[in-house]
């Protein structure tokens, strides 16, 4: 909205947690920030929006989601603003790696605001169910080049995501943990085993001992190897001193990580999660999460009040990831992050990740949000469109946004086809060659650079000649996944003489 | 490709689809899409959730294990958004009442 445009949000029930609001009264925005909370006059020229009826919050920031990598959605803004998130973080879906992919493509780029929480391991998340990367990865955490990153992005990275699965070393944490207090930020752990492999004992448990105040451990609830309670149901002590030592503890929901039973048994005893989130993925995004309003459902039907329910997707999700300077809250001066929603009575079913449900008589339904002022009327069901979640490789035609694709990117893709053509590559099962996608990705980047193009025109040169929808992957995993001799084929085609010339 | 066989018990018209079937002594299921019946593997290779719950999309050309969105061609079995990860896919024929299966 323009710097002088004000907005008069008007009659709803304001939800704010951080300001001690619940009550019914009016929101005033001015220049895409919150001037006012409290009872508007009548203003010329303002725009008024009546929300009798409806709830208001601030805008709600879902600290764990995967919108890049083989996990993402050609249109992250589909989980985001579209479903009343106005903030959120991807979860480990790029590394020091890979993120300047990842922000060559999206930092800016979407209308719901994106912050990073890059993965330990330098290639970010493999996805596909391939184990990610092991020890070896340990003898490459190029300090030097992540310290540089965060100078040169500031405040983008929001936390160090670490593994707490997949082995039972603890030495990845440890380390994790170091860098993450270089960069000055919190770690953020998974925790559970939900992979082929099981290690006893797992790691889970460790992560509550690494963990320090303000750290955070994610997929609390989980029900897989690794679980919270001990065999008889009782939480486990290390958890408890975690708790106690202010490490905060995060429900990333998943399609694999929440379990209502699990949390009805460690609720109970007192362990209340600081952060409600929804691991959204292209993997779950059609159940059972399907949105952070869903998850947020979920915790009213456990006995959260409304408003803490609320908390925990705006201050308190907010303070866990620093960015309580400019958003969580309706606090005069910023940014216009808004959420309206209303509660919907019914009969629901509420399905967790291992197919149990709960009977629910009310769910919370995003109506609409505003990011730095402007509205976008929520839509659940954009998120649902195959073309969002799903990616297809294009193989019986070639797209046709590859003949839109300019000169200098038609030559860059004619010298890739020459240089990949000097590496054999083949996707393996169950685990990815992770050293053939790196020599993938410094072939594309290593011609890329010789020809001088900017590298999100490099990046969208690529996906255009194999996708209608733009997904964006680490290029060195997406080439890997690609059959050598098709992908080839399919660059020689859309750079033939003809296009060349053109 | 083994010999064609015929599902005992199965009718195109009449029988609930997905159904189960047998084809070389596994266990299959057949699926009746707008493109005509395919067999395929019983469970996912995923989670081994089974496929008697998956969604047929895409047009009829592939099947969505509902349990994490895994996803396969009819075709060939080939995984989409899970490569590397594949299905048994059962070739289907009908002939009057009468299905009949082979592997693919």
């Amino acid at each position: 909205m323009a710097s002088d445009d004000v907005l008069i949000l008007k009659g709803a029930h304001v939800i704010d947690p951080a300001l001690g609001i619940d009550r019914v009264t009016d929101v005033t925005v001015s220049g895409g920030r919150i001037e006012a909370v409290g009872d508007a006059q009548p203003r010329a020229g303002a725009q008024v929006v009546e929300l009798g009826g409806q709830y208001l919050s601030p805008g709600w920031i879902d600290i764990h989601v995967h919108v890049y990598g083989a996990l993402g959605f050609a249109d992250p803004d589909s989980i985001g603003i579209w479903q009343g998130v106005t903030s959120y973080v991807e979860a480990g879906g790029t590394s020091i790696g890979t993120l300047d992919e990842c922000v060559a493509m999206w930092d800016g780029r979407l209308d719901t605001r994106l912050y990073i929480g890059p993965l330990l391991t330098p290639f970010g998340l493999i996805g596909f169910n391939y184990q990610e990367g092991d020890a070896r990865d340990l003898r490459d955490i190029p300090v030097g080049r992540w310290l540089d990153f965060v100078q040169e992005h500031p405040g983008l990275l929001r936390y160090l995501k670490l593994n707490g699965h997949g082995y039972s070393n603890p030495g990845m944490l440890k380390i994790g943990k170091g860098l993450a207090q270089i960069l000055g930020i919190p770690t953020y752990t998974h925790i559970g085993e939900f992979q082929q492999t099981t290690p006893e004992p797992p790691l889970a448990y460790e992560a509550f001992r690494v963990a320090e105040a303000g750290d955070i451990i994610t997929h609390i609830f989980h029900n897989n190897l690794g679980r919270i309670l001990d065999d008889d149901g009782k939480v486990r002590p290390e958890v408890h001193a975690a708790n106690k030592r202010g490490v905060l503890f995060d429900i990333g929901f998943g399609g694999y990580n929440f379990a209502w039973d699990v949390a009805e048994k460690a609720m109970a005893q007192g362990i209340v999660p600081h952060v409600i989130s929804s691991d959204l993925q292209q993997f779950n995004v059609t159940g059972p999460v399907y949105s952070l309003a869903n998850v947020m459902s979920v915790f009213l039907r456990l006995g959260l009040s409304l408003s803490e329910v609320v908390d925990r997707v705006t201050a308190k999700a907010a303070a866990s990831i620093s960015l309580g300077d400019r958003a969580g809250s309706l606090r005069p001066g910023l940014p216009a992050d808004i959420t309206v929603f209303h509660i919907e009575s019914g009969a629901f079913e509420l399905a967790d990740a291992v197919r149990q449900t709960r009977k629910a008589d009310a769910r919370i339904v995003p109506v609409m949000a505003f990011k730095d002022g402007r509205r976008f009327d929520s839509d659940l069901a954009r998120c649902l469109d195959e073309r969002s979640w799903f990616m297809q490789v294009v193989e019986d035609r070639i797209p046709e946004r590859a003949a839109r694709l300019a000169p200098p990117q038609l030559r860059f893709l004619s010298a890739l086809a020459g240089a990949l053509s000097a590496i054999d590559w083949q996707l393996t099962a169950p685990q990815v060659d992770l050293d053939k996608a790196v020599e993938l990705q410094e072939c594309f980047h290593r011609t890329r650079r010789e020809l001088g193009l900017p590298l999100r025109d490099a990046l969208t040169a690529v996906y255009d000649c194999f996708l209608d929808e733009t997904f964006t992957m680490q290029i060195g995993l997406f080439l890997l996944r690609l059959d050598r001799s098709f992908a080839l084929q399919r660059l020689r085609d859309v750079t033939g003489p003809r296009s060349l010339a053109a | 490709m083994s010999d064609w066989q015929v599902l005992e018990g199965l009718h195109p018209e009449t029988s609930v689809f997905p159904a189960r079937a047998r084809v070389d002594g596994e266990g299959i299921l057949i699926f009746k899409t707008a493109a005509g019946f395919r067999g395929v593997q019983r469970a996912c290779p995923h989670l081994q959730a089974s496929f008697l719950e998956a969604q047929i999309v895409g047009n009829g050309t592939m099947l969505r294990c509902t349990q994490h969105n895994y996803t396969f061609r009819f075709s060939d079995g080939k995984g989409i958004n899970c490569p590397g990860v594949n299905v048994r896919v059962f070739e289907v024929k009908r002939d009057g009442d009468t299905l009949s299966a082979r592997a693919v």
